[in-house]
């Protein structure tokens, strides 16, 4: 194996790992906000988590793959750590992007589905009156 | 809270503008509009000083709950559903003063609308 397919192997190595992980983090901790926006409608909360961990998957693992040649000569070994560094450095950012991309929706949703469930507004009233 | 109902100054050009535009936003809680002091009005709240809705806008709530000026907006703005956020921020400490402001300019334009005469010809 030459420098150049090691340095293949060792990032693809690196960054579908990173990738299941943090994949895995989504899927594991999205649920619970997921819970509290559907309502305790867990069914609901399951399938949609799955949906966007697919999503997540998908684009990840196309961006790894696509990322994957590289231009540069990498015949020694300081040439593999560099080439490396910038590979799996660019994965991580965009895994970063789009993890907090979806922890901001995830957000967004379970704010909206609070504000919608308040019953009474957030003033007391200023005096009472008999409806007829 | 299911249902609110505004009671609304029908001589005022500003208000009934104001009316119809909050009647076609999506609403969370349904709005109901009646001319203030009016017979229905009447009708539907036999113990309120009707005199007072016509000098200052007042909003009642299924329960009786009632909301007079800058409460009172603030509870209409609530009823929307893409208002709801920003009138739950209003009631903050610190962001009163815009609702204050908002019911300031509010009464403000009511007064200069209601200044010219419409009699039958301003009705909508």
């Amino acid at each position: 194996m030459d420098a150049l397919v090691l340095t293949y192997v060792l990032y693809l190595l690196i960054s579908i790992g990173l990738t299941v992980w943090v994949g895995h983090t989504l899927s594991r901790n999205g649920k619970v906000f997921l819970v509290d926006v559907f309502g305790g409608n867990d069914e609901l909360a399951r399938t949609v988590n799955h949906l966007l961990v697919v999503g997540f998957y998908l684009v990840n693992f196309g961006f790894v793959t696509w990322y994957l040649r590289t231009a540069d000569t990498v015949g020694e070994t300081r040439q593999v750590f560099e080439t490396l560094s910038v590979k799996v450095g660019t994965v991580l950012i965009v895994l970063g992007v789009l993890h907090l991309g979806n922890v901001f929706v995830l957000g967004r949703m379970r704010r909206r589905s609070l504000h919608q469930a308040e019953d009474l507004p957030p003033v007391g009233p200023d005096a009472y009156t008999r409806p007829a | 809270m299911t249902a609110l109902t505004v009671l609304y100054d029908a001589d005022c050009p500003f208000c009934r503008r104001a009316k119809g535009w909050l009647a076609r936003q999506e609403q969370l809680v349904r709005l109901e509009f009646v001319p203030a002091g009016s017979e229905p009005a009447r009708r539907r709240f036999p113990d309120l000083d009707h005199a007072h809705t016509l000098k200052v806008i007042t909003v009642i709530g299924d329960r009786g709950e009632v909301y007079r000026g800058e409460r009172a907006w603030l509870v209409c703005l609530w009823a929307l559903r893409a208002w709801r956020p920003t009138a739950n921020r209003m009631t903050r400490s610190g962001h009163r003063v815009f609702l204050r402001a908002a019911t300031e300019l509010a009464d403000r334009l009511r007064a200069m609308t209601k200044d010219e005469d419409c009699g039958e010809t301003c009705q909508e």
